[in-house]
């Protein structure tokens, strides 16, 4: 990821939408190509509801792919249930996104979403 | 006594013959309607593609993938005909693969939503009466293999 994200600096640069004349490396970094991205910003990982998977399942899969405790893992699948949706986790995208191929492995319906975007 | 229940290393299953049969059996049955179901636009309406033959080749695959997983993973040939021991690094792997065909089964009804609904007439009452008794068996093993049971104040049992 960090060299796509340098590749995709680099691009920046030499189409002339970022600024380089002045900054150092980290400098460029901090302008936030990465965060252009999203990959510096994080991620919320939501879990929607559905009408097949068990309550009971669904705590299981939260203690088996986030570690919850089962106090935890019961109110999440609760707000589901009677939300619609859950905010399991807010991470970096990579690792967001890595949890919802987890969550979709086991047959439930996740996505994520920028955590700044309301 | 029949049942499902926490054993030193992984859980026994105890049902009767036939049921012990069915549930043997259950990575065929789910083969032989994946087979069926080979050229069923199953992504067809939330995933729309351009290449519609290479998405279903691909989900094929990946189906192929799994259910063979599924076949090494719960292949049980020295078992008795009564009960059927899942030692604990397994309990996993049947937990999915009966979640698996529940969604695959769910996912075959006109509306998913209404398989807690029998009745004598339903034409899909064959599937939604098997869609049960995996609900059940799945619970079972969740509460004898995980310890987690269904608790009263959660009101039903779907999320």
């Amino acid at each position: 990821m960090c060299e796509t994200c340098s590749m995709s600096a680099m691009l920046a640069v030499m189409n002339g939408s970022l600024p380089v004349a002045v900054q150092a490396p980290s400098k460029i970094r901090e302008t936030g190509t990465e965060e252009d991205l999203g990959f510096a910003a994080p991620w919320h990982v939501i879990v929607w509801n559905d009408p097949v998977n068990l309550m009971t399942y669904v705590v299981f899969v939260f203690q088996r792919v986030f570690g919850f405790n089962r106090q935890k893992a019961e109110r999440h699948m609760l707000e589901v249930h009677r939300h619609g949706k859950s905010i399991v986790a807010t991470e970096d995208r990579e690792q967001a996104e890595l949890h919802v191929t987890q969550l979709h492995g086991y047959g439930l319906q996740a996505t994520i979403r920028k955590a700044d975007a309301g | 006594m029949k049942g499902i229940r926490r054993t030193g290393d992984g859980i026994d299953i105890e049902l009767e013959p036939g049921e012990m049969r069915f549930l043997k059996n259950l990575p065929q049955l789910v083969r032989s309607r994946l087979i069926q179901s080979r050229d069923k636009p199953l992504v067809e309406g939330p995933f729309p593609a351009d290449d519609h033959e290479l998405l279903c080749r691909e989900i094929q695959r990946i189906r192929d993938e799994r259910l063979a997983a599924y076949e090494h993973d719960l292949s049980l040939p020295d078992q008795a005909d009564t009960c059927l021991h899942i030692p604990d690094n397994r309990v996993d792997s049947w937990l999915g693969f009966l979640n698996d065909v529940r969604m695959m089964l769910a996912a075959e009804l006109p509306e998913p939503e209404s398989w807690h609904d029998v009745s004598d007439t339903d034409p899909h009452r064959g599937d939604k009466l098997l869609l049960h008794y995996l609900s059940w068996i799945q619970g079972a093993i969740l509460s004898a293999g995980c310890g987690i049971d269904m608790r009263e104040s959660w009101t039903d049992d779907e999320t």
